[in-house]
């Protein structure tokens, strides 16, 4: 199993902010980190280490569309598995669970192991993670001052809303009611 | 500040319209217009790794693997065919013998896949005619020409010597990516609405 300080990441924040602020602010925290990481930057905005040659040359590596940019994405999976995993008063856990498919592949790029006991040396991608000054810039789109009833009311009602949505938007191989369909044609073949 | 009661009420109301209003934006033809490709790259991307899907909301799994014939068949090594008077198969092996009655070159396009590598991929054709089309807010995969239509149609059903390779359907994993660019859209608006 796969030890949580490796995959997740606490970040503190001040103790007036109630529930609904913790969680949207959290859903924001998530956001940050995965657009950095897919623009190939690192906790601070650090570059990560160079992709090796071979696996620049794998198939895997071609058929994903892959660049030199180091942007911990193949599958895009790692990175679509981040979430708020629990707030309390005050802080905020990013990250993984440990019984996670992609844990394994999180600690490996956290601490450049990739299937080794131990780090290879330089090869660390610490991407999970925030500096104050990143934490700062998140939390200047959830002032302080501004911190109300009405305000939290609203996060609640987007939050639900939102919720709602989101899950109506399911992919359907058949029915034309959602927001992906397939070709019908597909299935009437001669075989 | 304090606020009474009403002034909640209309400055709730306000809010909540435009959330609403932000919500039902999602699907403009704007907005899947920027989503349809990614999905399409996504589906195309998880195929020529090596992964198919059963069924939408499934979690993805490999392909059955290539029959060795069909590997040797790929790399070059040996051709296959039915004699004509005991319709049984026969394997001409690659020498210079051979080489004068059969062609041994290999039609796999390397680009996309390898010799073992099981992606319903030879040429990359089928694979690339996957296109999108937008329509009532919604946005529809499809092939864009029959030939890989209908051979997908022969992987999605299989046969009695074809393994089934189902593939045209997202997985688990891609439901949630999609769900997150929608999302993207609307976080954003959210913050500057509370900002506000």
């Amino acid at each position: 199993m796969v030890e949580k300080k490796y995959i997740q990441h606490t970040v503190k924040i001040p103790e007036e902010y109630p529930k609904e602020y913790r969680l949207a602010i959290g859903q924001a925290i998530v956001e940050y980190i995965r657009e950095r990481t897919q623009s190939g930057r690192g906790v601070g905005g650090k570059s990560f280490p160079a992709y090796s040659k071979s696996y620049m040359k794998s198939l895997d590596f071609r058929v994903s569309g892959k660049t030199k940019k180091v942007n911990l994405t193949l599958s895009g999976d790692m990175l679509a598995q981040l979430d708020v995993i629990k707030q309390k008063r005050g802080e905020i856990v990013v990250g993984y669970d440990p019984s996670d498919e992609v844990a394994p592949r999180v600690e490996g790029n956290v601490r450049g192991t990739y299937g080794n006991p131990t780090p290879l040396k330089g090869k660390a991608r610490p991407f999970l993670g925030l500096t104050e000054k990143e934490k700062e810039k998140i939390l200047k789109d959830f002032p302080i001052d501004e911190i109300s009833k009405l305000n939290e009311e609203i996060l609640r009602f987007a939050r639900e809303k939102q919720e709602k949505k989101l899950n109506s938007l399911v992919a359907d191989d058949d029915e034309l009611k959602t927001f992906v369909k397939f070709a019908k044609e597909l299935y009437d073949t001669d075989d | 500040m304090t606020l009474t009661i009403n002034d909640f009420k209309k400055q709730f109301q306000v809010a909540a319209k435009k959330i609403q209003d932000n919500l039902n934006s999602i699907n403009s033809n704007e907005n899947l217009q920027k989503i349809a490709p990614q999905i399409v790259t996504m589906m195309q991307s998880r195929v020529r790794r090596g992964f198919g899907v059963d069924k939408s909301g499934d979690k993805q799994k490999k392909f059955t693997p290539l029959s060795k014939s069909y590997i040797e068949y790929r790399a070059g090594r040996a051709v296959y065919f039915k004699h004509p008077s005991t319709n049984k198969t026969v394997r001409v092996e690659k020498s210079k013998k051979t080489s004068m009655y059969f062609k041994f070159k290999t039609p796999i396009n390397k680009n996309v896949t390898s010799v073992s590598r099981s992606n319903l991929s030879l040429t990359g054709q089928m694979i690339d005619s996957i296109k999108y089309s937008i329509l009532n807010s919604k946005i529809k995969l499809y092939l864009s020409n029959p030939r890989a239509e209908k051979l997908a149609g022969f992987h999605e059903t299989g046969s009695k010597i074809l393994p089934r390779r189902r593939f045209f359907h997202l997985s688990d994993m891609e439901i949630k990516k999609i769900k997150q660019m929608f999302q993207l859209t609307v976080s954003s608006a959210l913050r500057e609405l509370i900002k506000k």
